[in-house]
């Protein structure tokens, strides 16, 4: 299977607040991302999206899908939370045998993404971007890397986030995600609530020199503030990573 | 520990915070998951009962749902479909004992919720009618829209409050009990005769029995006309008779 691809250029993640000014003023955005789960029903949510997928190519983003779940208990919880996957012993037959089942049912392969993570476990049998490239091998699904929980991960667990990226195959990389986090009590939080570190950025020329032009979105969803604001830097980014991709790249997948 | 094993155990943890089970790294920071969870639904429910959080400020409605929350494990993975026990929590908030008619209005905000998110669903037109038998007539039970949504309260002024909250006159707490209907983002003070034949025909009683109904409140209310606007308005969504489904 192919996994979906959309242009490999910007896009800008859109949530609720802003919808109205999106459709009002039409901005000069690539692609945008919606979380599925916020159009689930019909009425005026459902129309503003809608509009906005005449005018403009649309990513779904499904929040609450859960492949990491076992039961009914962790079902409700661990969807909130985008899902904590502990890679211990059973992880890797597990999470291939429930996007296999996904897979089969909607006839298209998955994205799959790392997650960020605050705890770990002492028997991890496996890091996370070799997970993720076995998960590959194994089921054909795509990846979609979020190089700010890399980071995150690499302030609160020591993971290192270049040996992250290098593991992963060129070819199954679908989509690239970056986000801000914010620092509560000595631990770096995923909130996509602030920019983009800087380092965030370094990771994103590094992950773009290894695979090649691929499709970005900037995430924000706490914090939103004026749509002009979160505007303002997506075309920044935007504008970097054409630079970046038009002066420095090359395609290798 | 197996996969299961581990995330039985970290999902029990985000309710629990004494066991943390062995073999977990960093597990003081389980704090920051719970955080998460709280905030994601402390603001999901600011959004659904948004009424309800103007009348207490943000300030008082964000410790009565961080109450809830922590009282109330999460029973859809999905957010907008949290809160629908939240006007009873209310009710027995002692807190809030100051403001009686706090639980009403946040039955209204999730009326509204209801209606605002529903399902499209496509309507049946009045002309339906006109096929049925006189015999057919008299068992039809109707299925109502589900983005058409009731709200009533014995004591306190609903449709004034709602009105103060989109920017209308200040309302008058004492003014009495009032119903309203709501449909998708549209909603209007309805007479209590009215409620009563809509709330009847929502909760499936034959379209004979809910105008039985109505003129038992009001024996001079307008029911027919009542009726045709229910069509108008493309809120009626399927006919049944005891013979079957019609459409």
């Amino acid at each position: 299977m192919d996994v979906n691809r959309f242009p490999a250029v910007t896009g800008l993640g859109l949530r609720a607040p802003h919808v109205e000014a999106v459709l009002a003023s039409r901005p000069d955005v690539a692609w945008w991302e919606v979380h599925s789960e916020n159009y689930f029903g019909g009425g005026a949510p459902l129309a503003s999206l809608l509009a906005i997928r005449r005018d403009y190519p649309l990513s779904l983003h499904g929040v609450g899908l859960g492949l990491g779940r076992v039961g009914e208990l962790d079902a409700r919880h661990l969807a909130q939370l985008r899902e904590l996957v502990p890679r211990v012993d059973g992880v890797i037959a597990h999470l291939a045998d429930r996007i296999a089942q996904v897979q089969d049912v909607l006839q298209r392969p998955l994205l799959i993404e790392n997650v960020s993570a605050y705890v770990g476990f002492a028997n991890e049998v496996i890091g996370e971007g070799d997970l993720m490239a076995e998960l590959h091998r194994r089921t054909g699904c795509g990846l979609l890397v979020d190089l700010n929980n890399f980071y995150v991960n690499a302030l609160n667990l020591g993971v290192d986030p270049l040996r992250e990226i290098a593991a992963l195959p060129a070819a199954a990389v679908a989509e690239i995600h970056v986000a801000g986090f914010e620092w509560f009590d000595g631990t770096a939080v995923d909130t996509h609530g602030a920019a983009v570190s800087v380092e965030v950025l370094a990771l994103l020329d590094a992950a773009l020199r290894q695979w090649g032009p691929r499709p970005v979105l900037l995430e924000r969803d706490s914090n939103l503030g004026e749509f002009a604001e979160l505007y303002q830097e997506y075309l920044q980014l935007a504008l970097h990573v054409k630079r970046l991709e038009s002066n420095t790249l090359e395609v290798t997948a | 520990m197996s996969y299961a094993t581990a995330i039985t155990a970290f999902a029990a943890l985000l309710d629990n915070e004494s066991a943390a089970p062995a073999g977990l790294l960093h597990a003081e920071r389980m704090r920051h998951y719970r955080a998460n969870c709280r905030i994601n639904r402390v603001a999901a429910l600011g959004n659904t009962f948004a009424t309800v959080e103007a009348l207490v400020g943000e300030d008082f409605f964000a410790a009565m749902a961080r109450v809830y929350v922590d009282a109330t494990p999460a029973t859809s993975a999905n957010l907008h479909a949290l809160g629908a026990d939240f006007p009873d929590f209310i009710a027995g908030f002692a807190p809030a004992g100051d403001l009686p008619y706090l639980a009403d209005v946040a039955r209204l905000d999730w009326a509204c919720w209801l209606a605002f998110l529903a399902d499209d669903a496509e309507a049946v037109p009045a002309a339906a009618l006109a096929e049925l038998s006189p015999a057919a007539l008299e068992t039809l039970t109707v299925t109502l829209h589900p983005a058409l949504q009731l709200a009533q309260s014995a004591h306190w002024p609903l449709a004034d409050l709602l009105a103060m909250h989109q920017g209308g006159a200040a309302a008058d707490i004492n003014a009495g009990g009032q119903a309203l209907l709501v449909l998708r983002a549209e909603w209007q003070q309805i007479p209590p005769a009215r409620f009563a034949l809509y709330r009847a025909l929502q909760q499936g009683e034959s379209v004979l029995a809910a105008l039985e109904a109505a003129l038992a409140v009001d024996d001079r209310a307008p029911v027919g006309e009542w009726l045709g606007w229910l069509f108008a308005s493309a809120a009626v969504c399927g006919l049944q008779t005891v013979n079957g489904e019609l459409s």
